[in-house]
């Protein structure tokens, strides 16, 4: 299934648990969706940056069993943020279901 | 051909070639520590289910994706040589127009002779951000530089003739003149801060360069060639 747009909330949905990196937050991602949701690995990367320039997120490198990883971790505005979408989502998706269900 | 169809990338180093090209190195070399570690992850837990090399390898650069798109988005959180090399001249254009500013709102309190704000504002400053314009889709980024910078040395002397002038001559207010300065006044306010807020995108990715990178190895080269 196609994430385009609703991967930033997610990551930070994520994050907002525990700091981590761009690996286990695609992997956590892919298996608490039992798989449905899937993404290209490549798109996660530029858009943590992203986050991570708009405020969102703080990051840092740490050497771990000698491979070099950038961990990242959520900020005070990133969880805002994260409410803020997730409050929209929210109103979206209860929308769609609405239309969907049948509702006249 | 022409049309002919860009090469897939066929190992991680050739995916990492393609979307870090055109960023400053150091931060290339980040973007690809990063995601050789993840390719990494991806490879030992493919061949944990029992699958070869060469199969996890295939796996791991596919679950990438498109290069290409990548390197779009890069572009966007990380500073580009382009825009390096144009550093100096986005910071000069910052200050010149703050001090352009504070020249205004030293001149709400003095006067001012608006016919030859109007000739600054005008002749000066829009068309030399036009020329310069012009010198950027051209694919001149030197001469647009240049161009700026010696227009820069030109408005600098005549701000500050203006804002003497602007010492000596108090002007009625309540008139047609008054209105149309303080409606120019306005109009540069608001230009700064339309200047000043498209260019903190830029700022934030010089800081990071700079706080990061630059002060390890970097900024030396760097200040040696400005």
């Amino acid at each position: 299934m196609n994430l385009k747009g609703s991967l930033s909330t997610l990551i930070l949905q994520i994050l907002s648990y525990d700091m981590s990196h761009g690996y286990d937050i695609a992997q956590r991602i892919k298996r608490q969706s039992e798989g449905v949701l899937d993404f290209k690995d490549g798109t996660l990367y530029p858009t943590l940056h992203l986050l991570e320039r708009d405020g969102f997120l703080t990051s840092d490198e740490i050497t771990e069993n000698g491979r070099v990883r950038r961990y990242y971790k959520i900020t005070e505005k990133g969880l805002k943020e994260l409410a803020s979408q997730k409050n929209t989502w929210q109103k979206m998706s209860g929308a769609i279901n609405t239309i969907l269900e049948g509702a006249r | 051909m022409w049309f002919q169809k860009k090469s897939e990338p066929k190992n991680l180093e050739e995916w990492l070639e393609i979307a870090t090209k055109g960023i400053v190195p150091l931060e290339a070399e980040a973007i690809a520590r990063e995601i050789r570690s993840h390719y990494q992850d991806e490879l030992e837990f493919q061949m944990s289910y029992g699958k070869t090399q060469l199969e996890s390898e295939r796996i791991a650069l596919l679950d990438l994706g498109d290069s290409n798109k990548a390197k779009q988005k890069f572009y966007e959180s990380h500073i580009t040589v382009y825009e390096l090399e144009n550093l100096k001249d986005s910071k000069a254009d910052l200050f010149f127009e703050i001090f352009c500013s504070l020249i205004v709102l030293y001149s709400i309190f003095y006067g001012f002779q608006w016919q030859l704000f109007v000739f600054y504002k005008v002749f000066i400053e829009m068309i030399s951000k036009q020329v310069k314009v012009y010198f950027l889709k051209n694919n001149q980024p030197l001469r647009a530089l240049q161009f700026t910078q010696r227009i820069n040395f030109f408005c600098y002397p005549l701000a500050i003739i203006f804002a003497v002038q602007g010492l000596f001559i108090f002007k009625d207010f309540y008139t047609f003149q008054f209105y149309f300065f303080v409606f120019l006044i306005v109009v540069t306010v608001f230009d700064t801060v339309v200047s000043i807020r498209k260019q903190n995108e830029k700022i934030w990715k010089f800081k990071r360069y700079f706080s990061e990178y630059a002060l390890r190895s970097y900024s030396v080269n760097w200040k040696s060639k400005s």
